[in-house]
């Protein structure tokens, strides 16, 4: 049972955070759950020894993009199986129209914005998950916070 | 915009406690080493298939799992070339999640695999191939399963299916053959004839089942395939020639080492010198990223060469690379092998422009207002700045169709007897290395790389001249 409770202890303490980026990246709950779910498997089954919780962070959010990437792949080759949006219920209507728009711009862009402004990364942290440049992350940043904003302001303003 | 929106949007997305569950049951499902701890998580098993039309007729196989008697259901079709005399009569495999299923009950462990439905596979081209999430759950029962090996004469060839699942790596497929207590796995490649996939390559290989180890279907899938290999490189990309035959030689004699889900795999980006092999009919990729050598294997697909062995469902760098050979010396000795130093500081990024031109075709001597111009050195070093930014992708198989035809940049640049176009064309960037054969004098090698259009810096896209006028006003 100790497994067990390992596992429950990895999904309380980060299910929410890996989940967030999944279901950005993905936009459908249900292959949200999948990547988190095999993020979870990976990580027992091959994490390294972590130098820090930070460490460990980064490594399970390195793996869940790999996860999603993996599935839009997939669904980019087969449509048939494409999904629909994330039927995620937000407290307010204002909250689903930014993550739908966020949800609308090219995946490089939503994951460094997801980082940085949800999960709260530094632009040096971010470039060493996503193994870029610190220079690159700030010039997706500043062009995922224009496309955010346009396309926020096309579909809802 | 307001960040803080963002921030307060996405922090109110959390996962229901259904979905932990649902989470946290799969993990139990996938992880063998727990499994034991959850024997009451009863795993039923449903498979369909159509048999008596001999070895090479079969195939089509739907699966469904119950956990717990409650859901996990899903099916996936297989389906492979049929015979002459193949005539299916008309029951339907049901879709995804539908609970409709004329299957009886399998299990896995003890009791074998056993019991068919006739499917129609003549109207299956509206059946989706399995999903990503599918192979998971399907890998999650061979997880179950232990294979141990057996020879191929111990078994030979005139058997018959029991159940046949299709396990689907991108366009090729790999199919898992239960008879009896036997497994026979067999990786093919295939193209589609009148909507039938035809296997090109096909690698078969016997198993035991025994005791439940994960370990071992991932060695079917994924290292076994050096030991099929056994490292036989035989480098095509570059014609043939003593260099190629010394490169073929240096590549077999490293010692590689599984790196997978290790933190020196995520710091391995995609290789800065990608050297494609061949061995048989399957590709050896190589790439080499700071001193590291990395080793993938690919097939033919209809869309050019694919990896054929990061499809695991415990693969956490799908995409990424795994086999590593360290060599502190590797870059030198590659570069030896080849002399050519150019090959590597292109690879690395290093360009050196030398012309550009707006007119959509490739020149060497750019026109500016009317008046031969080279650029000078801070154009030069402004516009390589910013092509040292992008990031481009491998493509070895050519560019895609879309992009030819369509160009509004080109950017020529040069390095010695090499030369290197970069053209910005439509949604990308395209990156073209060109060079002569060291040893077949003469002989022109390409390689094109390609890079999104995202990553690239809109003054490159819209104007590069402007661009380097600006600079030079400057």
């Amino acid at each position: 049972m100790q497994e067990n409770s390992a596992v429950e202890k990895i999904i309380e303490e980060y299910g929410d955070m890996l989940y967030r980026l999944c279901l950005i990246m993905l936009c459908e709950a249900a292959d949200a759950e999948d990547a988190v779910q095999e993020t979870v498997i990976a990580y027992f089954r091959k994490a390294p020894e972590f130098k820090s919780t930070s460490h460990e962070k980064a490594w399970l959010i390195t793996v869940a993009r790999n996860k999603c990437r993996s599935i839009m792949r997939f669904k980019k080759k087969h449509p048939v199986f494409s999904g629909e949006h994330s039927e995620t219920v937000f407290q307010d209507v204002e909250s689903t129209h930014i993550i739908e728009a966020l949800m609308e711009i090219p995946e490089k862009y939503r994951l460094v914005l997801t980082l940085h402004y949800i999960e709260g990364y530094k632009v040096d942290e971010i470039a060493k998950i996503i193994c870029r440049t610190p220079s690159a992350v700030k010039m997706r940043l500043s062009k995922g916070r224009e496309l955010l904003e346009k396309k926020y302001k096309e579909d809802y303003l | 915009m307001n960040m803080n929106k963002l921030n307060r949007a996405g922090e109110s997305i959390h996962l229901s406690d259904e979905a932990k569950k649902r989470i946290i049951a799969g993990c139990f499902r996938k992880l063998p080493d727990i499994q034991e701890e959850y024997s009451d998580h009863i795993i039923t098993v449903k498979a369909c298939k159509h048999r008596k039309y001999g070895k090479t007729a079969v195939i089509a196989a739907a699966c469904i799992i119950v956990i717990d008697g409650v859901g996990l259901t899903f099916h996936g079709l297989s389906k492979c070339s049929l015979q002459d005399d193949y005539s299916a009569n008309s029951s339907h495999v049901t879709r995804v999640n539908d609970q409709e299923y004329s299957g009886i009950p399998l299990s896995i462990g003890e009791t074998p695999i056993a019991e068919f439905i006739e499917t129609d596979y003549q109207n299956n081209d509206s059946q989706p191939w399995l999903s990503d999430s599918q192979h998971q759950k399907i890998n999650a029962i061979l997880n179950s399963l232990t294979y141990t090996e057996i020879p191929p004469q111990d078994f030979g060839e005139d058997y018959d299916y029991d159940v046949v699942l299709k396990y689907d790596a991108i366009d090729n497929f790999h199919s898992i053959f239960f008879k009896d207590d036997i497994a026979i796995w067999s990786c093919h490649t295939q193209i589609i004839e009148n909507g039938i996939p035809i296997p090109l390559h096909n690698t078969k290989k016997y198993y035991r089942l025994s005791e439940n180890v994960y370990d071992k279907l991932k060695s079917i899938t994924d290292v076994h395939f050096l030991h099929v290999f056994d490292k036989k490189f035989s480098c095509i990309q570059n014609g043939d020639g003593q260099g190629l035959e010394e490169m073929k030689n240096f590549l077999q004699g490293l010692d590689y080492k599984d790196i997978t889900g290790t933190e020196e795999a995520l710091d391995l980006a995609d290789g800065g010198i990608t050297i494609t092999c061949k061995a048989d009919s399957y590709y050896h990729q190589v790439n080499i990223s700071g001193n590291k050598l990395i080793y993938d294997i690919m097939v033919d697909t209809a869309n050019g060469p694919e990896r054929l062995h990061m499809r695991d469902s415990a693969d956490p760098y799908y995409g990424e690379t795994y086999i590593v050979a360290d060599h502190s010396d590797l870059v030198n000795e590659i570069y030896k092998i080849w002399d050519k130093a150019s090959l590597l500081s292109v690879f690395n990024k290093d360009f050196n422009i030398e012309r550009v031109d707006l007119s959509g075709r490739v020149v060497y001597d750019s026109f500016i207002e009317g008046e031969r111009q080279d650029l000078n050195t801070e154009q030069r070093t402004r516009i390589r700045e910013m092509l040292k930014e992008i990031d481009y992708t491998p493509a070895t198989e050519g560019f895609p169709a879309d992009i030819d035809g369509i160009d509004t940049a080109v950017l020529t640049c040069s390095d010695n007897a090499c030369y290197y176009s970069i053209t910005i064309a439509g949604g990308y960037i395209k990156y073209t290395q060109t060079h002569h054969s060291p040893v077949d004098e003469g002989k022109v090698v390409t390689k094109y790389y390609i890079a999104s259009r995202d990553d690239i810096p809109e003054q490159l896209i819209n104007d590069p001249v402007k661009l380097s006028s600006s600079v030079s006003v400057k």
